[in-house]
């Protein structure tokens, strides 16, 4: 009788532990995000799959959902602000039923060349830890533009040589007078 | 014979009579002075004579050919100074020069754009753009070129504006030699009646948009004396003794010849003192009677 | 004939020795230097493709051109008026045809210059991309047509004004309609009324042309209605002017 009351209060105080260790470690949130499959290169505009999955019991209601952007270029890594890579910065789902799933495309403008990472974020107000997908690499090829150096030499050369070019006109005309006006004398 | 002629002539602009029934004449040699009022409508028949402007009614013959139809072969013959002529301010003087000639089918060397400059008193060798060039200047290049094709009838429209006294003199040498040299008639609309008595010899005075006296600028003398003052080529041609009836010398001054004209027409004078050896180049009557002519004949209320 | 090369001389002369026409084409090529900086420098408009940078390139060309048309042809008549050289031409053996039709050459030398002038831009901007060539032919070509067209009304219009603000004033009024529905967004330019507007407007029609030949690589054979739009409106400005020129009042 003692050595089953001892084993009924150790799977207890075991429940208890483990239930709060299911709490933390596994959210009723589950959320993923796709990068396209092409290649991507700078200018491109290609949209990122975000799925949020509702996996309790419970309607959750009122979930912020953000993109992140970060630069995992070696020695270089950095957050980056998506202000001028994408104008949707961040979604907020008025309610999900148990079991239901949100999809949204979240478009983006390459607008650097280099190595990113890109992450989904869901926030429940309810709770006090966020949900964050798996961090999604992707590489952007840089892409052939304009050549900058012929563009400086035609930007700043030319308006200087039209310039020079209306003064030595002017210039061949009078000495041109002149020399009419000599040769005559 | 003829060179121009306007028979009844009436022009309107929106409905505002400009000329009613104008008729005048111009014979070859004349140097003819076309005088009236601002708004007479002087430059109105000046334009029609060239055929850039279209009469209402009334016929018009220049060197026998119609201006409305023959317009550009006329324009070919004759030449005109506006009284307000713009220049392209970018050209030089023998760019201008060279430019016109070339729109009367002349390819004028450097040679001949100097001459013209030169005969008219500007600075060949001046290379300045013409917009550096003064009012004076400007009118003289514009005579220059009314000359560029040895024109038949030259028409001017006050062409001593902006000049001094000496460049109206030069002015006025020029058009006389033309006149006598090669036969031009001109024809000068002014206001400038001192222009008038020394170039003219007849005269249309416009007013009320009516040719009010068309005539001899010079008045009929029958019993009366005239005063006029005869220039001579040389002083030397002046004779010592003084005997012609009805021509009596009052004084001598250099080649210029103060006469006191009995009885006589002063055009008859002119010729009989030509014909009896007297070099006469130029001559004006003294206290004219032509401005008194003009006021009498424009200050009358339109009717 | 003889008439014309004097009188076509003295137009082109003008545009290289006068202060107005230099000043003119320093304009054209500082804001063309302006907007190639800006496509190497600014981060939306480096990620352009070389093909529409090429297109968005000769657009300015044109509209550029045009503007200065539009100034050049309204002073064609009306500015001579006004400066008090028309009637020393006109006491000249020169008919006003004579005149218009070296007007209009003088204009379409303005547009030679403006070309010239645009040409090292586009090398620098499309030289590395597609269809350069194509461009270049089709600006000129749609280009000159405008230039009759555009020029053809204006000097018509300054026949008829007397003062070269006045002729001015309509033009350039003329001048922003036809170019305003470019500003339209593609879905409107895309419905019914957009469509006949393109259809009506010589303007649209170039800046159509080109952005189907240089952008999406269409050929000679989809120019055909746009050109046949142009000829078309090439001929009425002609017509137009050769009309009004019967008549020059000073």
């Amino acid at each position: 009788m003692k050595r089953s009351y001892v084993l009924y209060l150790t799977l207890l105080i075991l429940l208890i532990i483990a239930g709060n260790s299911y709490a933390d470690g596994t959210p009723f949130i589950q959320v993923s995000l796709q990068a396209p499959k092409s290649a991507l290169k700078m200018g491109d505009r290609p949209v990122f799959k975000g799925v949020v999955k509702n996996l309790g019991r419970h309607s959750l209601k009122g979930l912020v959902v953000y993109l992140s952007l970060v630069s995992l270029k070696p020695g270089h890594e950095h957050p980056v602000d998506l202000e001028d890579w994408s104008a949707q910065k961040a979604v907020r789902i008025d309610q999900l039923a148990p079991g239901e799933t949100h999809r949204q495309g979240w478009p983006m403008r390459l607008i650097q060349a280099g190595r990113f990472g890109v992450a989904l974020t869901v926030v429940d107000p309810l709770e006090n830890r966020p949900v964050v997908s798996d961090l999604v690499p992707f590489d952007i090829h840089p892409k052939p533009t304009i050549a900058s150096s012929r563009i400086l030499l035609v930007a700043v050369g030319e308006p200087l040589l039209l310039l020079i070019s209306f003064g030595l006109f002017h210039w061949i005309r009078t000495r041109s007078a002149r020399l009419r006006e000599a040769v005559q004398i | 014979m003829k060179a121009l002629e306007i028979n009844s002539l009436k022009k309107s602009f929106d409905g505002m009579k400009v000329l009613e029934d104008v008729s005048m004449t111009v014979y070859r040699g004349d140097i003819y002075g076309f005088l009236g009022p601002n708004g007479s409508g002087k430059t109105t028949t000046l334009r029609i004579l060239l055929g850039i402007l279209f009469p209402d009614e009334g016929k018009v013959a220049v060197l026998k050919l119609n201006p409305s139809v023959d317009g550009a072969r006329l324009r070919q013959r004759v030449n005109v100074l506006p009284e307000s002529h713009g220049f392209y301010g970018w050209m030089r003087a023998e760019e201008y020069l060279r430019f016109f000639g070339q729109l009367y089918g002349l390819q004028l060397t450097t040679t001949d754009c100097r001459l013209q400059l030169d005969k008219v008193g500007l600075d060949p060798a001046d290379i300045r753009p013409i917009r550096t060039f003064s009012r004076g200047m400007k009118q003289r290049l514009g005579i220059a070129r009314s000359l560029l094709n040895d024109p038949e009838i030259l028409f001017l429209d006050e062409p001593t504006n902006g000049l001094d006294p000496k460049g109206r003199r030069g002015i006025h040498d020029l058009l006389l030699n033309l006149n006598r040299e090669k036969g031009m008639t001109v024809v000068i609309s002014t206001h400038i009646l001192d222009d008038v008595e020394r170039l003219c010899n007849r005269i249309a005075i416009l007013h009320n948009s009516k040719i009010q006296y068309e005539g001899s600028l010079f008045e009929p003398v029958v019993g009366k004396s005239t005063r006029y003052r005869f220039r001579v080529a040389d002083d030397k041609n002046i004779p010592n003794t003084w005997n012609f009836p009805g021509i009596l010398c009052q004084e001598k001054k250099g080649q210029w010849i103060t006469c006191e004209i009995k009885d006589m027409q002063p055009d008859n004078a002119l010729k009989f003192l030509i014909q009896n050896g007297i070099p006469i180049i130029e001559a004006i009557q003294v206290n004219s009677g032509l401005e008194a002519m003009y006021l009498n004949y424009t200050t009358q209320v339109k009717e | 004939m003889r008439l014309y090369k004097p009188l076509i001389k003295k137009e082109c002369l003008e545009e290289i020795f006068s202060a107005r026409g230099a000043a003119l084409y320093l304009v054209v090529i500082g804001v063309l230097s302006v907007f190639s900086l800006l496509l190497v420098s600014n981060t939306e408009l480096s990620l352009l493709e070389n093909a529409q940078a090429v297109y968005m390139m000769s657009a300015i060309v044109m509209t550029l051109a045009l503007l200065i048309i539009v100034i050049r042809g309204g002073d064609g008549f009306a500015g001579e008026r006004e400066r008090e050289t028309l009637e020393t031409l006109l006491i000249t053996p020169v008919s006003p045809a004579e005149i218009a039709v070296a007007k209009l050459m003088g204009l379409l030398f303005t547009w030679l210059i403006v070309f010239v002038l645009s040409m090292p831009y586009l090398w620098a901007v499309g030289s590395t991309g597609q269809n350069l060539l194509s461009a270049l032919v089709y600006l000129f070509a749609a280009g000159t047509f405008l230039v009759i067209i555009f020029g053809g009304f204006m000097l018509a219009l300054s026949v008829r004004m007397k003062t070269f603000k006045g002729a001015l004033s309509i033009g350039l009024t003329a001048f922003l309609l036809s170019g305003s529905p470019i500003l339209l967004g593609s879905s409107l330019r895309q419905s019914a009324v957009g469509r006949v507007v393109d259809l009506i407007n010589p303007f649209a029609t170039a800046l159509n042309m080109l952005d189907s030949v240089v952008v999406d690589s269409l050929g000679l054979l989809f120019q055909i209605m746009p050109l046949a739009i142009l000829v078309f409106y090439t001929i009425a400005a002609i017509w137009v002017l050769s009309m009004t020129i019967r008549r020059v009042e000073l």
